[in-house]
């Protein structure tokens, strides 16, 4: 569903990136894992077409950014770290917003709001303005907007920041529901979680991707016990790296 | 070192920076066009003005308005949360100087809202200089206790001197007159804050901050604002039904957008009332000529709205293009610049316009084109 190939990119006299290549298939939903400063926040950046790429490609469901941005973007939704929503907007709005956006039948998105504002208890703020909602609150409207559109690609990014636990357990669970028609990529530093719920791993360190796989794959590229936690890997990993370099 | 006198710096600094953007920028024509042309219009309405004008009611209502509205500033930052509270009980010579730089700005307000209404007063009333003086003094005392009061917390300190004042207006004792507000800013210091109260403060100061930022943002962009939306159930139901059911995403936006912030419908109306009025009180002399006028300080206003929105919001990773989200913004700015033509065409009519209604009416979609063409 999603491929980054070769990618080098970052900003005008900073190139963050360094040929990094990693896919992103059907029914998963990838970590990508890295320190601050690794090159996460980038990466996403490149794949939502907000930045142009110095060379090497990212294609989402066989569209490029370069071919048609509108049809690109439509593939794909988008949930930030820190939520941006209009402030004249109520969330119903927000919600139709992505209708009209996404073009989406008016039944499904309906159906969809229902039952999306029902799981994530956010039913009763539907008609409220984002200025009163609470930091949790408005990471739940974003939820809300990107589960919404049913994209073949949805990209996370500190899905967990400002979420109650209950929340939290409904998020991952709406996210194996929906990773059954498309793809997540998910950034985060929770790796307990990652560990718990992503189908496999891509490790980003300075800008170069240093290993991607399943935690057991991990495990056996570093010579690690089966019960070595995905911080252990991480660490490892990072490890390996340094000593290389 | 002075906390105050180094935020005053930045402050100036801030002022200085902007005001060359709007000194340079070609738009303060429409600007100094608007006042040059309201001020001959006054001159007229002058003029034509009978003795018996009630200027008693103009001065009390001048009056009354004065300690409303204020925004003063407080140079607090969101940062002095963390790092100015230890020193929050220590710093008065930070609170005087908020005190003092607040006092000015009133006082500036008041001599201004002064000069338009001295004329009239002189002319109509029969007053000694020591009486205008007073009048003068009260204003500016009463446009300080009315920002002050905000400073302190403390409500209706203004609105109740200002009512005393026009009373003694009326009962013909305008010398008195600055006597409720010196009462009320003797009242302001008794009860004034012994430490800064922080969050109050820090509020008032992005309120204050957002209306310059607001103005400066007509001459250039200024992507990081707050807005101030209002829900308006009528209107936006109205629109809803009519346009928004059918319209794209981002027709949609900021068709939302325009019904609920302060900075686009409100404008509108603002200036449409402001119009009138210049239009009544030229009494049929070329009103014609106020429809470009307002319009053309409308769009000034209203287009550039268009460069913070598309900063600031989310549809950068929404399938919209920039292309549609300029082409919906362009729409909407187009409908209503040229309704609000439209309506100040139809009044400038009933004021007394003929052709110059017309000429002004094309004047207004020349300049309506020039501004959204400018959007790019």
């Amino acid at each position: 569903m999603l491929h980054v190939d070769k990618l080098n990119g970052g900003y005008i006299g900073k190139q963050v990136l360094h040929d990094v290549t990693f896919e992103v298939k059907k029914g998963e939903l990838v970590g990508l894992i890295g320190l601050n400063g690794a090159g996460k926040s980038t990466t996403i950046k490149h794949i939502l077409g907000l930045l142009e790429p110095i060379s090497g490609s990212v294609t989402v469901d066989g569209e490029t950014v370069q071919s048609s941005e509108k049809n690109y973007r439509k593939k794909i939704s988008y949930i930030p770290e820190t939520p941006i929503l209009y402030d004249t907007l109520t969330l119903r709005e927000h919600l139709t917003l992505m209708g009209k956006a996404y073009e989406i039948p008016e039944r499904d998105l309906e159906e969809r709001t229902g039952r999306l504002a029902k799981n994530m208890r956010m039913e009763k703020q539907l008609d409220w303005f984002p200025s009163v909602f609470s930091k949790g609150m408005r990471q739940k409207a974003m939820i809300l907007c990107a589960l919404v559109t049913k994209t073949p690609l949805l990209i996370v990014d500190e899905p967990f920041v400002g979420l109650d636990p209950l929340a939290i357990r409904q998020l991952l669970q709406l996210f194996d529901e929906y990773k059954e028609e498309s793809a997540i990529l998910m950034s985060t530093h929770i790796l307990e979680t990652a560990e718990r719920h992503c189908d496999r791993f891509v490790f980003l360190h300075q800008g170069v991707v240093i290993a991607t796989g399943t935690a057991g794959e991990l495990r056996e590229k570093y010579a690690l016990s089966p019960d070595a936690t995905l911080d252990d890997i991480y660490v490892e990993a990072i490890d390996v790296e340094e000593r290389a370099r | 070192m002075n906390v105050f006198r180094t935020r005053f710096g930045v402050w100036m600094e801030e002022v200085v920076k902007y005001s060359r953007y709007v000194a340079n920028g070609g738009l303060l024509f429409t600007l100094y066009f608007t006042l040059i042309y309201g001020a001959f219009v006054y001159n007229q309405f002058l003029n034509g003005l009978d003795p018996s004008f009630p200027s008693e009611w103009v001065v009390a209502l001048a009056f009354l308005i004065l300690p409303l509205g204020h925004r003063p500033r407080t140079l607090i930052q969101e940062a002095d949360q963390v790092f100015l509270l230890p020193e929050l009980g220590r710093i008065r010579s930070y609170m005087n100087g908020v005190r003092l730089f607040n006092v000015v700005f009133a006082s500036i307000r008041a001599l201004i809202l002064m000069l338009i209404v001295l004329p009239l007063l002189v002319r109509t009333l029969e007053l000694t200089s020591a009486e205008v003086f007073a009048i003068v003094f009260a204003s500016v005392l009463l446009s300080v206790v009315g920002r002050l009061s905000k400073l302190e917390g403390i409500r209706f300190a203004g609105v109740v001197s200002a009512v005393a004042s026009s009373a003694l207006v009326f009962l013909g004792l305008p010398f008195l007159t600055p006597l409720p507000a010196l009462a009320a800013l003797l009242f302001l210091h008794i009860r004034r804050n012994e430490r800064i109260p922080l969050l109050e403060w820090l509020a008032l100061e992005q309120t204050s901050k957002a209306q310059f930022n607001r103005i400066v943002s007509w001459f250039v962009d200024l992507p990081e604002m707050r807005e101030e939306v209002k829900e308006r159930k009528l209107v936006v139901r109205m629109i809803e039904r009519s346009v928004l059911v059918r319209a794209d995403a981002a027709r949609y936006i900021y068709g939302l957008r325009i019904a609920r912030s302060k900075d686009s419908l409100d404008l509108i109306i603002r200036l449409l009332l402001v119009a009138v009025l210049v239009m009544w009180l030229a009494g049929g002399w070329y009103v014609g000529m106020v429809v470009p006028l307002f319009v053309g300080l409308t769009a000034l206003q209203l287009v550039p709205l268009f460069k913070r929105l598309d900063t600031v919001s989310i549809a950068s990773w929404l399938p919209i293009t920039r292309i549609e989200r300029l082409v919906a913004y362009k729409w909407w700015t187009l409908r209503l610049l040229v309704g609000q033509a439209l309506v100040l065409g139809a009044v400038s009519l009933l004021f007394g316009a003929s052709w110059d209604a017309l000429v002004g009416l094309l004047l207004a979609y020349g300049i309506v084109r020039y501004y959204l063409a400018k959007l790019t």
